[in-house]
């Protein structure tokens, strides 16, 4: 049972580790804007080389 | 078929309908220059893939993207420091509001700036805040360039100094709440899996073990402490105030878990509740982070700033013209007619003027202001034209500030109205009351049940439906209000609009388009001379009044008139070359002195069957303007729908009976009353009132100001113009008038909302305690059930405005 303790001492240290690294996070802006990130992975890398869907439609 | 001819008309821009001579290129319609000359913009550097994320991602900012508005005074460089965020030799970074983005294809183009301009290094787009943070290069691009840019494309900026943004910045507290739920998270998960053998056996675990886990959940519940800091900074400073907030009996419940989970590992009897109080501070502050997502949208669908009419006239080398209040500077030379509101601090160049500042000081006395002199945004010029010198930036969120702000002490800046207040107080006493009774109770009997049955109580006993019920529901109407053109003072204004009984208009310019007025002048003693004309004209042009602008006609002058006078509801008069020129009601200007019964005194004779201004000069009656008023189309089928919905209609007009025929199928005989000076208005609402009718007023606000701030709901009706009317609770296009049997039916739904919200959370609360009482609710259910009615409570409310937003659908004004 005793191993229960070292366990114990590891995983709030582990813990504290993440929340640690979270707090880090959330101070230094990562968190400020979660929509556009979302947003742009849906963009092109580089839309040049994409064919422009508008001209590529048949005029009618 | 139908819907392809349907898109082929519209614009491939802004998808707005197009004109039959629509400007077109390469195949694509265009409802205006300004929408083709973006498309050409983007066309001729590669980046028509705009045009594929999204069809039609255009806004209605492109209409104006061939015109560009004066930006010179951005090469200022003290003004481009204050907007820059950042600057070095070569690089400045500047950060800017974009209104007009909303869609990916927005986010797509803003971020491709550098290739429009070789000075963009990068750019860098926030949708959530409809920012666009630019690095530029200076040798290349000026700051000016860089706005005419985003002008061009389509995407005005709004342009302000960083220290006029209001409030603490959102960011840092997003980020303070998210640490807290981060730091209130991290406990009630390790607390949970050391509380678990707890809950499986008693001993499951030795004893040295189960003092080592308690105590661990001891110093875990600092953190959790900490993290709920800021209520127990909330209730202590309204405590100390002497008030009752929702807070309170939140910190109630959290001290009495704390206490006891502290007592009994302390005495070694058990594990004590770090589990429930870190589940119970952890959902608390994620509703409380829900709420403010939920607020900050609402808040910018109703910041009615970014599309808020408000403009001023400018003197430039070129004439007067309409410049919006943003882009006035110092050194600006504006002119302010009789009823507007001085927009930004400025000097006095015309010789004298005399200005009410009720608004702003509660002083009724108007004073007089001399050349020269400073004055403050937000007084209102009683009559005359004058002209000012402009010393600061003018800034239209300070104006709006102005009409925000609360003018009456009922409306505390806690945002809640007074009901809620008064409930939430009877709330927090009822709950301590039967707390203390459900101890009193059980202490000589069973102190354990005893001490889990009152913190049982506390915790279940929620007044997050009094938070929430209101700001929701009717926050979420009021957005909606504010896209279609009825701009509210706060959402507490959806309450009065909700109760109305009685609806009382004004004429000119409210029921009638003050656009389409025309005037005529009918000459009792031969024609005015091209002077006399012009000089008449100038005088009419010193007043805002509608019927003014209709004499005044559209002629650009410069005369200059002495000693003006308005007496709203009457007439104004003002000297030329030692000439007193009087113009008004009949009785204001001077009477008709010759003897025979001249053409004039004729028609008077006779019920005028038209809207007459009389004019003067000299002390001599010189005849009348006739005017033609044009109702606002649609405007009779409304007041038809009102009177249906048992609205009680009544109308006071300032003018002559010419229209009684006209009106009197809508109006009641003694409802329609017309020449109605300012304080005969005033007197009317104050006589409804005393009757116990809850009345709503609808006016322009230019000689009915007292009757609007009398009316338990006064609507300021208004065009296009660079008028301001701080008196009223809210400001309605006139364009939207007909749709106010719409608004009107919303707002009794929306107070049916807040209604049932808070029914169904009373017998939520009363369902709780009768178990909690009993020792029958554990605190851990207790801390689930809570947030859970709060995030309901949220949803209700939210949830019943947006039904009924689609059952009465509002179309938005035609730009």
């Amino acid at each position: 049972m005793n191993i229960l303790i070292l366990l114990l001492g590891t995983s709030v240290v582990v813990a504290l580790v993440f929340l640690g690294a979270f707090l880090w996070a959330n101070r230094t802006g990562q968190f400020d804007d979660t929509l556009t990130p979302a947003h742009r992975i849906l963009l092109d890398t580089d839309p040049t080389l994409q064919p422009d869907s508008n001209q590529a439609q048949p005029e009618h | 078929m139908s819907t392809a001819t349907q898109t082929e008309l519209r614009c491939y821009h802004c998808g707005q309908p197009t004109p039959a001579n629509a400007p077109q290129a390469d195949g694509h319609r265009f409802c205006c220059e300004g929408c083709q000359t973006v498309y050409r913009l983007l066309q001729s550097s590669g980046l028509c893939a705009y045009y594929s994320y999204e069809t039609t991602p255009g806004t209605a900012d492109a209409r104006t993207a061939d015109r560009l508005p004066e930006l010179a005074y951005l090469d200022d460089e003290t003004l481009s420091r204050q907007l820059l965020s950042y600057r070095s030799a070569e690089v400045s970074v500047v950060e800017l509001k974009v209104p007009g983005m909303h869609c990916l294809s927005c986010l797509w183009l803003l971020e491709q700036l550098g290739r429009l301009h070789p000075g963009v290094r990068q750019s860098e787009v926030n949708l959530g805040q409809r920012t666009v943070r630019i690095r530029f290069t200076k040798a290349q691009l000026s700051l000016r360039g860089l706005v005419e840019l985003l002008h061009r494309i389509g995407y005005p900026p709004v342009l302000e100094a960083p220290g006029t943004a209001q409030g603490p910045n959102p960011t840092t507290a997003q980020r303070r709440l998210v640490g807290q739920i981060g730091l209130a998270g991290f406990a009630l998960g390790n607390t949970m899996l050391l509380a678990l053998p707890d809950y499986l056996e008693v001993g499951a675990v030795g004893p040295s073990l189960q003092l080592a886990f308690n105590l661990v959940s001891f110093l875990l519940s600092g953190l959790v402490l900490y993290a709920s800091r800021d209520y127990f900074r909330q209730s202590y400073y309204t405590l100390r105030l002497g008030r009752f907030a929702i807070e309170q009996p939140l910190v109630v419940g959290i001290v009495a878990l704390w206490g006891r989970s502290v007592y009994e590992v302390a005495t070694q009897t058990g594990a004590g509740y770090f589990d429930s109080l870190a589940g119970l501070v952890f959902f608390l502050l994620v509703g409380k982070w829900l709420q403010q997502r939920t607020f900050d949208r609402l808040q910018f669908e109703r910041d009615f700033r970014s599309y808020f009419p408000l403009g001023v006239t400018a003197l430039t080398p070129a004439g007067e013209r309409t410049m919006a209040l943003g882009v006035v500077k110092p050194g600006d030379r504006l002119v302010l007619r009789g009823g507007e509101l001085v927009p930004t601090d400025s000097f006095l160049l015309s010789p004298e003027a005399t200005f009410d500042y009720s608004f702003l000081t509660g002083e009724a006395t108007p004073v007089l202001r001399t050349q020269g002199d400073l004055l403050y945004a937000g007084g209102r010029l009683l009559a005359g034209r004058v002209e000012l010198l402009a010393e600061a930036q003018a800034s239209t969120s300070r104006l709006a500030r102005l009409w925000e702000r609360p003018t009456t002490p009922e409306a505390t800046e806690s945002g809640y109205t007074p009901t809620v207040n008064r409930l939430a107080r009877y709330f927090t006493l009822g709950v301590l009351a039967a707390s203390a009774a459900t101890l009193a109770y059980w202490l000589p009997r069973d102190p354990s049940t005893g001490w889990l049955a009152t913190t049982g109580l506390l915790i279940i006993a929620c007044p997050c439906a009094l938070a929430f019920a209101a700001p929701f529901a009717l926050g979420t109407l009021q957005a909606r209000f504010g896209a279609t053109g009825f701009f509210l003072r706060s959402s507490r204004v959806v309450e009065g609009l909700a109760h109305a009984t009685d609806l009382v208009f004004d004429k000119t310019g409210t029921l009638t388009d003050p656009e389409g007025a025309s005037a005529e002048f009918v000459p009792a003693h031969g024609p005015l001379t091209e002077t006399e004309a012009a000089t008449t004209q100038a005088l009419a042009a010193t007043s805002a009044h509608p019927l003014s602008r209709a004499v005044a006609g559209t002629h650009p002058l410069r005369l200059t008139l002495t000693d003006l006078e308005e007496l709203p509801g009457s007439g104004l008069s003002g000297y030329h070359l030692g000439v007193e020129y009087r113009l008004g009601q009949r009785d204001y200007v001077a009477p008709c002195t010759c003897q025979q019964k001249c053409k004039a005194v004729t028609a008077l004779a006779d019920a005028p069957a038209e809207t007459r201004i009389h004019l003067s000069i000299g002390g001599k009656y010189r005849g009348y303007y006739r005017l033609t008023a044009q109702y606002l189309p649609g405007v009779f089928e409304a007041l038809t729908q009102l009177a249906q919905a048992g609205y009680a209609l009544h109308l006071l007009s300032g003018d002559g009976p010419a229209d009684r025929a006209k009106l009197a199928p809508y109006f009641a005989a003694d409802r329609l009353r017309f020449e109605q000076r300012p304080e005969d208005k005033l007197a009317y609402i104050e006589a409804l009132k005393a009757q116990g009718k809850h009345v709503a007023y609808l006016g322009d606000g230019l000689n009915d100001g007292a009757a609007l701030t009398a009316a338990h709901t006064g609507v300021a009706i208004t065009g296009d113009t660079a008028l301001f009317t701080p008196a009223s609770k809210g400001i309605l296009l006139r364009g939207q008038l007909t749709q106010l049997g719409r608004y009107l039916r919303l707002s009794r739904a929306g107070v049916q909302a807040v209604r049932i919200t808070f029914g169904v959370s009373l017998v939520y609360n009363l369902i709780g305690a009768s178990f909690a009482v009993q020792g029958l609710l554990s605190p851990v259910i207790a801390a689930v059930l809570m947030p859970a009615i709060s995030i309901g409570s949220m949803a209700l409310a939210t949830g019943l405005a947006h039904l009924a937003l689609g059952r009465e659908p509002i179309t938005p004004p035609t730009p």
